[in-house]
């Protein structure tokens, strides 16, 4: 039995330093988001979060740079191309050419009406003939995109259309439709940083929203076919011009009733102004930012 | 010179198989010492009413049915044992058996024939792939060793064999159907290891005995349970085996276990689920049984039971939630079989029933993106098989298959998971967030009646065969869930009849040229039958296939040179319009051809050296749509060149491969674009499947040392190094979160396993 425990002995060692090599090829690239190091769209704010088609939208988007926010205004453009149900992109490919684009203007923000014909473009309508609907995202929504270009950087946006359920038993159908509540955009509280700290030093962030930012909704479960009430995911995702978070973002789940997160931010070494950004975003498209600046010494 | 005597009556007696009949192939043999690899002679073998004896360099030859056969080995000097080998009409099959003397005390014997009898053809029996590196001492691994089979990645268990895809090519259990050959996370087989007699590879071109395939066949054999050894014990670090054997009367039963605990032994040191996020760590077991029973009239009974497990949960933790992954899988299955087969001096009959139950569970979250898919099978079927000999240049086979499966499944989540053959993937990316949800069932019943006649000229052979299939394909949903309106069916019949023919030209002794032709068909997948994520109504996929070579051999040595061409068509592929029709996201408007040539040159036992060198030169392409242009099959490897070779001396054994492939189409990232909804990037691509991976080149070294234990008992240590250069070969191609950076997720480095066996 020695024989055996020494061969498993060197197996398991061998093994141990396979499973190192494994998990260090996934450091080899960058999968962080949270230090802005070049121009990069943080988010695409769409006021209000959810409207029928046809109804007036109003956008706006934080495009962030190294050193704050980017001051040249983006381009903006709505979508019109639907995307293939077997694309695993949010929207479809076509959004990226220049065709199937409706131009609504370039400034910090626009305004415009929703395509009349959203809900048969991107959602569960479809036209005479026997064709497949479209699949609601996991909260049951659809959404017109939204594209925007600035600062050499491509952003999409997606605003929550208001559609019918057509899949749905008659009475789910007229029962979603008189109590189903469009979404609304969650706010943050006021949140509070010291306007300096020493290079190099731990700050606690603490971010917080009212209780009402996690709104409940009513959700068409299409495996049991019956309507349930649903309250949204949150998720916080963190921003700085430099220094370091722990993690991109921090999420609260439909079950929990948190309403609050915190992380903790490490100042640069070098001394200088940082810009930090807050994006908060709920399950069904709504989002909304707060910006901080500390100063570090 | 009891022994000389008793040769000298066994070949007078058997003198009468001294020339080749028609319907019949030639099992050329050399039996040698496994100790000292030397010729034994007055050794009795007996096949049927076959019966023959080997000279003094241990040489024999018996002219037996095509078919598989059983060799009897028998002599007062050494270990009864028995051997298997598949005779092919007109053909010679050359295999050395390596036998245990009496006063060296042994074990059973083992086969090393790997001579093709068809082009590409390839017979591997279970010691000789035990020993090749890369399989960890496991038998069906192999597979992934052999002329014809794509390299795989790391991790894999697809089988990709001449351009076709893993769906394509079937897998059979001593001609019963397994839904895997691999364990998941494909480190050891799923069809066991200590009961396995050989491995029998078919690129293309298969007889009529096989159907359901538009690729190739895979069949595994179970072994004589009184061939395998009386115990045995192993154990890795991978896992842990036992087998035992018994005898009552003319009835011998062996069964073995094992189990896996690779994550446990893992999770000593670190959490497996922290420690290497990209190598599943999944926990397997399998159990096999086997009985086997000869009776009187040439009676043979045999029956076996085989089953499998496998669960794996993995979470790929992430700075951002949004993007974890958490799976949880769960896969199951058993066969049962049982044979009856009754051999004739003028050919065979066989019968078999078998049955099963297939379970599978794949829970899937992406963030808040759910895929979840359930599958439950009962599968049951039945093979009746008659070979009859006509005369002196004929020999006629039929057969009945019946192939059954009632399915009953279940999928949430995205249409986009799993990924399919053709889609654009970009290895990370998240999954599509548009879900929906569908529960239904699905039945293939496949009855299919098979002929087969062998003709044979003074220099030429030749097999014409047929075989008819009836389909019935059901699905429990026609059109998706509506509100609470009953659910509505489609039933549909299919009938096809698959010519396939196969010439031979003797040119010389040594020289054959040969082709091989046929039509092949397989139904759909019944996970493609949901009116949700699939369509209800899809039929049958069509292949068409053809081999010309030439094979060369001489004494131990042969030569093979095949080209070969695989049409398909009436593939199911994805409706790439962006409202496709209700009920019918999947189509059957796929096509793909194959083209490729492989030279193999084959070594069997020469001075103890076994082995095989071959490079394939294949183009696999696809079109998925009528009017789309074609693109490179996803898993198409335009070379791929593989040297395994194992040397035998004394107690010894060692082992050598080499591999070299080119890398796996990828589809490019030309730019990306931010997700405001998630906060994500998501990329944008180029031309589909336009660039590929790096090379693949690795090498592998195998060592054993055998050594007695007193009483019978035998003890061997091995060593396995893989990737010895310690080469990074890339895997996939990877993004940084942005996509404005890629890398390589790079495959195994140099890796050592040692493992222990004891046996009597």
């Amino acid at each position: 039995m020695t024989r055996l425990a020494l061969a498993l002995s060197l197996s398991l060692s061998l093994s141990l330093s396979l499973s190192l090599s494994l998990s260090a090829c996934d450091s080899a690239l960058d999968q962080r988001l949270d230090i802005i190091d070049e121009p990069r769209v943080l988010a695409v704010i769409s006021d209000p979060a959810e409207a029928k088609p046809g109804a007036q939208v109003t956008y706006s988007a934080l495009i962030a740079t190294p050193t704050g926010p980017l001051a040249a205004p983006p381009t903006w453009d709505f979508c019109l191309a639907p995307k293939p149900p077997t694309e695993d992109d949010a929207v479809s490919q076509a959004c990226f050419g220049d065709h199937d684009l409706a131009a609504l203007g370039t400034a910090p923000t626009v305004t415009g009406t929703l395509p009349a014909k959203g809900c048969s473009l991107f959602g569960p309508d479809t036209p005479p003939g026997g064709f497949r609907p479209r699949d609601p995202d996991s909260t049951g929504g659809f959404y017109q995109p939204v594209r925007l270009d600035g600062g050499g950087v491509v952003g999409i946006g997606l605003t929550r259309i208001t559609c019918d359920l057509p899949d749905a038993p008659g009475d789910l159908a007229h029962d979603y439709q008189l109590n189903y509540v469009a979404n609304a955009n969650p706010t943050l509280l006021p949140t509070s940083v010291p306007a300096t700290v020493a290079a190099g030093s731990a700050v606690t962030i603490a971010a917080a929203w009212p209780a009402t930012a996690a709104e409940s909704y009513l959700f068409f479960d299409p495996g049991h076919q019956t309507l349930t009430t649903r309250r949204e995911a949150m998720k916080l995702s963190w921003y700085a011009t430099a220094g370091a978070f722990p993690v991109d973002a921090t999420a609260v789940g439909e079950d929990d009733p948190t309403t609050s997160v915190s992380t903790t931010w490490t100042a640069p070494a070098q001394p200088g102004s940082v810009v930090l950004w807050l994006v908060l975003r709920d399950s069904r498209g709504g989002a909304t930012i707060q910006q901080l600046s500390i100063t570090v010494q | 010179m009891t022994r000389w005597l008793v040769a000298l009556l066994v070949v007078i007696a058997g003198a009468r198989v001294a020339h080749a009949q028609v319907g019949t192939g030639t099992v050329h043999g050399t039996i040698v010492d496994r100790a000292t690899t030397a010729g034994v002679g007055g050794v009795v073998i007996t096949a049927g009413d076959q019966i023959a004896a080997s000279d003094d360099t241990g040489s024999f030859e018996l002219v037996l049915p095509a078919g598989p056969a059983v060799l009897q080995l028998t002599a007062d000097f050494i270990q009864p044992a028995t051997a298997k080998v598949a005779v092919h009409a007109g053909q010679t099959a050359t295999l050395t058996i390596e036998v245990d003397q009496k006063e060296g005390g042994g074990e059973t014997i083992h086969v090393e024939g790997i001579a093709p009898s068809a082009a590409g053809e390839i017979t591997i029996d279970a010691a000789t792939a035990r020993a090749v590196p890369g399989g960890g001492g496991d038998a069906a691994k192999v597979v992934q060793s052999l002329p014809a089979v794509a390299r795989p990645s790391a991790g894999s268990t697809d089988i990709v064999i001449w351009g076709a895809a893993p769906n394509e090519t079937r897998v059979f259990v001593d001609g019963v159907p397994v839904p895997a050959l691999y364990h998941v996370g494909g480190y050891r087989s799923a069809v066991g290891n200590d009961l396995i007699g050989d491995i029998h590879l078919t690129p293309a071109a298969f007889g009529v005995d096989r159907g359901g395939a538009i690729g190739g066949v895979i069949d595994i054999g179970i072994a004589d349970p009184a061939s395998v050894p009386a115990w045995r014990v192993q154990a890795d670090v991978l896992d842990a085996s036992v087998e035992g054997r018994a005898t009552t009367g003319a009835w011998t039963v062996a069964a073995a276990v094992r189990y896996s605990y690779l994550d446990r032994a893992i999770a000593l040191v670190e959490d497996p689920k922290q420690l290497a996020p990209n190598a599943p760590l999944p926990k397997w077991s399998d159990a096999q049984v086997a009985l086997r029973g000869v009776l009187g009239g040439g009676i043979t009974i045999t029956a076996w039971a085989i089953g499998s497990i496998d669960t794996l949960d993995r979470i790929l933790e992430s700075s951002d939630p949004a993007s974890e992954t958490d799976e949880h899988v769960d896969q199951r299955f058993a066969r049962a079989q049982l044979t009856i087969r009754r051999d004739r001096a003028d050919g065979y009959d066989s019968a078999t029933v078998w049955a099963g139950r297939d379970a599978n569970l794949d829970d899937f979250q992406f963030g808040l993106i759910p895929a979840d898919r359930t599958q439950h099978d009962w599968v049951a079927g039945g093979r009746a098989v008659q070979q009859q000999r006509l005369g002196d240049r004929a020999t006629l086979t039929t057969g009945l298959d019946v192939d059954g499966e009632l399915a009953t499944l279940a999928r949430d989540g995205s249409i986009s998971i799993p990924a399919r053959e053709g889609d654009i993937y970009i290895f990370g990316q998240p999954p599509g967030d548009d879900v929906n949800s569908d529960a239904w069932d699905a039945t293939t019943l496949d009855t299919a009646g098979h002929a087969a006649l062998d003709l044979r000229g003074a220099w030429w052979s030749a097999t014409l065969g047929v075989r008819a299939d009836a389909w019935l394909l059901t699905a429990s949903r026609d059109v998706p869930r509506l509100g609470k309106l009953p659910p509505v069916g489609s039933q549909d019949t299919y009938f096809d009849e698959d010519p396939r023919l196969s010439v031979q030209i003797h040119a010389t002794d040594d020289l054959t040229l040969r082709a091989d032709a046929g039509q092949y068909h397989q139904a759909r997948d019944v996970a493609d039958t949901s009116a949700v994520f699939g369509s209800p109504e899809l039929g049958l996929e069509q292949g068409e296939h053809a081999i010309v070579g030439a094979q060369w051999r001489r004494g131990a040595a042969g030569l093979e040179v095949a080209a070969y061409g695989r049409l398909l068509s009436d593939l199911v592929a994805r409706d790439p319009a962006v409202t496709p029709p209700l009920a019918h996201v999947l189509t059957q408007d796929g096509s793909g051809h194959v083209a490729g040539v492989q030279v193999t040159a084959r070594v069997v036992h020469w001075r103890g050296l076994s082995g095989w060198l071959s490079y394939n030169l294949s183009r696999s392409v696809r079109q998925d749509t009528p009017d789309g242009s074609d693109r490179y099959f996803d898993h198409d490897q335009t070379h791929g060149l593989i040297a395994v070779g194992g040397w035998e001396h004394g107690p010894w054994t060692l082992g050598g491969r080499v591999r070299y492939a080119t890398g796996e189409p990828r589809t490019p990232v030309i730019g990306a674009f931010f997700d405001g909804a998630t906060g994500r990037f998501e990329p944008i691509v180029g031309a589909q499947n336009s660039e590929r991976l790096p090379a693949f080149f690795a090498a592998d070294v195998r060592a054993e040392r055998r050594f007695p234990l007193g009483d019978g008992v035998k003890g061997a240590v091995y060593v396995e190094v893989q990737n010895l250069t310690n080469r990074a070969n890339a895997e996939e191609i990877i993004y940084n979160a942005d996509f404005t950076q890629k890398g390589y997720l790079t495959s195994l480095p140099l890796l050592a396993i040692a493992g222990l066996r004891v046996e009597r």
